[in-house]
């Protein structure tokens, strides 16, 4: 979520982030948000995706809709070894994200234990959640 | 490997193809610490582990673990290493540092943290192949062979994940996760980076491909919710 925001700011976008987590909305402030998140879903489930997979790609592409087949699958991947190996949060997202966390519910996800330290710092203005991920990555082969 | 995208509902690049091809193979390879034949049984675990009767009561019950009873396997793989394969699988989400710290008493903590490098590349494969629409390949063939068994140098206990994690602080959490199997952090990130956001990580502003960086994160915010990762 937090990349979420940035990047659209980064174009002049503000998102609705309550799309990530399966608020209904029109396009939640990302071109063609509803039907991204309607393929994400039927990936997911591993129902109707030739439907979603056709309702997309009449929006955004038969490429595009390539890349949002890849972006899923990697993210299955990430989120097994997130919770298999029992990371924590980055410092950095965890103080600007924290408000977000909450009103979105991702703080009663299990692996929210993790991140043991989640009250022992004031969350910080926000402002700079890009530079948390571009500081730290840039360079980095294969991120 | 018999496997092709020629039948995907569209393009797939032929640069992720082979990066797709490449990795399935390795899989039946020797990794880490485990064999090629070993690595193969993990892949087969988890497809079956999909169905599994005691993994679908589970996943429903409030306290998973409160849920006794044997797991539907199709392999003879050991039973620490059908538990951890089943859940990491089936239930990831709720693993807890009790559970993962008494897989790690049995397994001791690389060959886990293997074991859930191989899971999530199993995981990544299968579901673009369901993304696009064919079918998932047979199980690579396994290769004969000894794991390299390398014990990285510069890990430390941080308490900050269940398995030691190199002290770096300009590396973010996922990507010191799997620091202690090199083998499966070289062969995860060289599969999931591509997919995602290739070199262009860094660029919050992207124009090179057929989707911004906006679209492309929401499709990861959502697939991490509905795996409900805190991550």
């Amino acid at each position: 979520v937090a990349l979420l925001r940035v990047s659209s700011k980064a174009i002049g976008d503000v998102a609705d982030e309550t799309m990530a987590v399966g608020k209904e909305s029109d396009s939640g402030g990302v071109e063609a948000g509803a039907v991204l998140v309607s393929y994400a879903e039927a990936v997911h489930k591993r129902s109707g995706v030739a439907d979603a997979w056709d309702e997309l790609a009449a929006v955004v592409g038969i490429e595009g809709a390539v890349e949002a087949a890849l972006t899923c699958a990697a993210f299955n991947g990430y989120v097994r070894v997130a919770d298999g190996i029992g990371i924590q949060l980055d410092d950095g997202t965890e103080t600007t994200m924290r408000e977000a966390r909450a009103e979105l519910g991702i703080d009663n996800f299990g692996g929210a234990v993790n991140t043991s330290r989640a009250s022992q710092s004031p969350p910080s203005d926000g402002h700079d959640v890009g530079a948390l991920f571009t500081s730290a990555l840039q360079g980095q082969p294969g991120v | 490997v018999n496997w092709t995208y020629d039948l995907a509902m569209g393009p797939v690049p032929d640069d992720i193809g082979e990066v797709h091809v490449s990795t399935w193979e390795a899989l039946g390879r020797p990794g880490d610490w485990l064999t090629g034949p070993q690595r193969v049984e993990v892949i087969r675990e988890v497809r079956a582990a999909r169905s599994c009767t005691l993994c679908v009561t589970r996943r429903e019950a409030i306290s998973p673990m409160s849920i006794v009873g044997a797991h539907d396997v199709v392999t003879s793989l050991g039973a620490a290493v059908v538990e951890t394969v089943h859940r990491l699988t089936t239930d990831a989400n709720r693993i807890t540092a009790s559970w993962a710290n008494g897989r790690i008493d049995e397994l001791e903590a690389a060959p886990y943290a293997e074991l859930v490098g191989v899971v999530a590349m199993c995981h990544v494969l299968d579901v673009f192949c369901a993304a696009v629409g064919v079918s998932e390949p047979e199980p690579p063939v396994a290769a004969p062979g000894k794991p390299s068994r390398v014990v990285p140098d510069g890990l430390d206990d941080l308490e900050t994940a269940y398995v030691p994690q190199r002290h770096d602080p300009s590396l973010p959490n996922v990507r010191r996760s799997l620091a202690i199997v090199p083998h499966t952090f070289a062969a995860f990130f060289g599969l999931v980076g591509p997919m995602y956001s290739g070199s262009a990580f860094g660029d919050l502003v992207w124009t090179h491909r057929a989707l911004n960086r906006p679209q492309v994160e929401l499709l990861a915010a959502r697939t991490s919710a509905l795996n409900e990762c805190f991550y």
